[in-house]
């Protein structure tokens, strides 16, 4: 462009007013498009009488079904609820006994090998079919295997009403597998399909499942026990702690179980709230490899055991955790008070390291990456007091699975196991923990043959003792999650709720 | 012109075709497998193995990707491995939440950026004009997580106006909530991602305030605004255009985590649980479907252009 150029001749643009009209045009229609879709889908608000539930859980199920989904998550919503069993747990308690879709526990043979139960008349499948010896005998029979539960055991019929399970041999176990997802009646002992539906016989029916959101469960009209007292109760799933209590305060959920520690006090002195500790049978577990070098060697274990000071560790679950020294938590059979074995003693776990020349350790603890780091970040600096370096490696479940459950590739491992009576893994030379002591295997071996009662947690008891004192694992703490309820809510269970949250009694203002 | 997009639509079968066999391979190298998941700390490895092998999990890996990609071109997306549910149908629920916050954030981020875009650049010089720069640098950085609580502390705590997590059990049958349950997800990721696209359009305006056409124009006697908003935007919304293919890509990877943090039951919480549960025949699909999308949008945008741009259509038609 230079300045010799000829001037260029135009003309003059008129002024062209299409932009503002399409803008105006686009501006209003928003306008009314929103002012619409507000005025037309208002709420209906007040005329539903129905009485509702919403319960809020971390853990969502992979898959609904109960027979072979691993997670607790599908038993928390779903026994109890919509699946039952012969037997189940008693309301309020961790592992006591009580019959369900049986009307009494069990005639048991002088041998303990047979189990005779006279089934409850009247039962109903929330398909609509009435429940029948056939169902109960098709159901256990694919249930009460090896592979599953540990033994084999076979289901007769006996009449149209009384069902018949023989063992090759006594088993103390039997009933606590009847109680749990092993034992629940299926129609047609069927499992087609229930990855993502469920038919039981429970007081509630499975309505809906949301993946990612919610389950849905509806009141059974036909349950042939006392009816549920909502009509309506919803499951819903944060495995993000902050949104939980954003639910629980715009009211979309009316109780929270396993509130996160740390966030206790958003509801401390809250009056629309409550909060209540349960007992559960979880136990956060620092197992050690004793299978491999060093650990193989017992006083490394302990003296790793004994630079664990349990209190901290309690203090700073916020009060949501409870001492422990046993691999039995309170609420089982066999539980005995054992703090005081491998107690925290610095000064003699150095001591101990000392004698068995591993003054210099350096571990790495694998733990899954979804737990509140809180304890384990003590763990480490505890550990680092008696001069033993350990590096925190957090995976992905999957990858723990199969990295220390499958592989036993691990120096320490961090994890909760949440099942109750759980000691035959220390009976397990097999399991991740490699910890064979065949004096623990006889004695376990024998609280399972036994047929009374209080032998058997004598038996598990002596068990336990001798696992203590070995240290193949740090109890670190038994986990007692808070719950928080809103006080239009009665009845919600107060006890191992992480393992079943049980509606049936739950009523709502 | 047709020879343009046949090239594009051979450009983008290659494109896809590479990116299933990536995604096909490197979710393979995630440890663990979903039968161990199945599984869990109950079974005894033989369960696992026989359940590997129901699954089809033992099978080379050359011969699952022939059949995930073969049933993929007959629409058909595969069934998850843990529910058993159809994908395609879980996809199409998902997408419910997720299509609608992706759109109604991308509304969030053009109201934002634009006119902030051109005001700033406009005036550049005053005050004002550096403010509102200023303030796009520090919402550009806030972490998405902050912005969320931040925005439910104010919002849904204190003033309660909007619902601070989930999104209604009938979905779109009751709008309204619907709607307002997305609303501070889509402003917590449509504020930040718009400070970004903000600084692509001042600067843009910025150039075309100084580019001979506009200058030509004012010369003509058009006033300054009068310039840019005739002669400069127009060539201006061609790099925006190009841009809001990649935003709404961000905009997919901010849902994943925004999902999460409002408890909102769509595609990022989703793909989150599936990978967790290595649930990768899901996984795989639903990243192939957004992943098309995506390429899809690329192209898209590729040939608007050049139906927009008459130099992009002369170079192309010689």
């Amino acid at each position: 462009m230079s300045e010799s150029n000829p001037q260029p001749t135009y003309t003059k643009r008129k002024r062209s007013k299409t932009p503002i009209v399409i803008g105006v045009i686009i501006i209003v229609g928003l306008i009314a498009a929103v002012a619409a879709y507000f005025a037309l889908t208002r709420p209906t608000e007040g005329g539903d009488a129905k009485k509702e539930i919403a319960v809020g859980l971390v853990l969502e199920p992979t898959s609904l079904d109960i027979r072979n989904d691993a997670g607790v998550a599908t038993g928390q919503v779903l026994i109890d609820n919509v699946y039952q069993g012969l037997v189940g747990i008693e309301p309020g308690s961790i592992a006591d006994i009580v019959p369900v879709l049986a009307t009494k526990m069990p005639e048991v043979s002088a041998d303990g090998l047979e189990y005779t139960f006279t089934l409850r008349s009247g039962v109903t499948f929330h398909s609509g079919a009435e429940l029948t010896a056939d169902d109960v005998v098709a159901s256990l029979s694919g249930a009460l295997t090896a592979d599953a539960v540990g033994f084999d055991a076979k289901v007769e019929q006996i009449d149209a009403d009384t069902v018949k399970v023989v063992l090759g041999e006594p088993n103390s176990r039997l009933l606590w597998e009847l109680a749990g997802s092993a034992g629940v009646i299926l129609e047609g002992g069927s499992t087609d399909g229930l990855q993502n539906s469920a038919n039981g016989t429970g007081p509630f029916e499975f309505t809906r499942w949301k993946q990612g959101d919610s389950i849905t469960l509806d009141r059974f009209a036909d349950y042939w026990g006392e009816p549920a007292i909502v009509d309506r109760a919803t499951f819903r799933f944060f495995p993000e702690g902050r949104a939980a209590v954003n639910a629980l305060k715009d009211g979309d959920i009316d109780v929270h179980t396993a509130l996160l520690s740390p966030l206790r006090a958003e509801f401390e002195g809250n009056a629309n709230f409550e909060m209540v500790r349960a007992d559960s049978a979880d136990v956060f577990t620092l197992a050690y490899n004793s299978a491999r070098a060093p650990f193989d060697d017992p006083r490394v274990r302990k003296a790793l055991s004994m630079a664990i000071n349990g209190e901290a560790l309690v203090a700073s679950q916020n009060g949501d955790a409870v001492q422990l020294g046993s691999p039995i938590t309170e609420g089982e059979p066999g539980y005995v008070d054992l703090t005081d074995v491998n107690a925290y003693d610095p000064e003699a776990a150095r001591a101990l390291l000392a004698e068995a020349g591993q003054s210099n350790l350096s571990l790495t603890i694998t733990s899954p990456n979804f737990y509140d780091t809180a304890a384990l970040d003590m763990v480490t600096s505890q550990l680092a007091e008696i001069g033993v370096s350990a590096k925190v490696k957090p995976v992905e479940f999957p990858t723990w699975l199969n990295d220390v459950y499958s592989n036993h590739d691990f120096d320490l491992s961090y994890v909760d196991h949440a099942e109750a009576r759980d000691l035959g893994n220390y009976a397990n030379p097999g399991y991740y923990f490699g910890y064979d002591n065949p004096e623990v295997q006889r004695l376990y071996a024998e609280s399972i043959a036994s047929t009374d009662a209080g032998a058997e947690a004598k038996l598990l008891e002596d068990a336990a003792r001798i696992i203590a004192e070995d240290a193949p694992a740090k109890w670190l703490f038994n986990y007692t999650p808070t719950n928080v309820i809103s006080t239009k809510v009665s009845g919600f269970p107060s006890v191992n709720t992480n393992a079943r949250v049980s509606l049936a009694g739950v009523s709502i203002d | 012109m047709t020879r343009f997009i046949i090239g594009r639509a051979g450009l983008l079968a290659l494109a896809w075709l590479v990116a299933s066999v990536l995604i096909f391979a490197t979710l393979r190298i995630l440890p663990g497998d979903v039968a161990q998941v199945i599984g869990g700390t109950q079974a005894s490895p033989a369960q696992v193995e026989a359940l590997r092998e129901q699954l089809g999990l033992n099978r080379p890996l050359f011969a699952q990707y022939v059949d995930w990609i073969g049933g993929v071109l007959r629409f058909d997306l595969g069934h998850s491995v843990v529910t058993g549910t159809e994908i395609s149908s879980e996809l199409a629920e998902k997408a419910e939440v997720t299509i609608p916050l992706t759109i109604m954030s991308l509304a969030v981020v053009l109201l934002v950026a634009l006119p902030l875009g051109v005001f700033a650049a406009y005036r550049n010089s005053t005050t004002l004009g550096q403010l509102v720069s200023a303030s796009s640098v520090l919402a550009s950085a806030i972490p998405v997580v902050w912005a969320g609580l931040l925005g439910t502390l104010v919002l849904s705590s204190w003033l309660g106006w909007l619902p601070s997590q989930g999104f209604p059990q009938d979905g779109w049958e009751r709008p309204f909530q619907a709607f307002r349950s997305l609303v501070l997800p889509a402003l917590t990721i449509g504020l930040i991602e718009g400070a970004i696209l903000f600084r692509l359009v001042r600067s843009a305006t910025l150039r075309a305030l100084d580019a001979d056409h506009v200058r030509t124009a004012m010369s003509q006697g058009n006033s300054r605004l009068r310039a840019l908003l005739t002669q400069g935007l127009p060539g201006v919304g061609l790099s925006i255009i190009s841009m809001l293919g990649l935003q709404a890509a961000a905009l997919l990877v901010g849902a994943v985590v925004v999902e999460q943090l409002f408890s909102l039951p769509g595609l990022g919480t989703m793909l989150v649980s599936d990978v967790g549960e290595r649930d990768l025949p899901k996984v795989q699909s639903t990243l192939l479907v957004l992943t098309s999308v995506i390429l899809v949008m690329g192209a898209l945008v590729d040939v608007v252009h050049r139906i927009i741009d008459p130099r992009l259509r002369a170079e192309g038609e010689e």
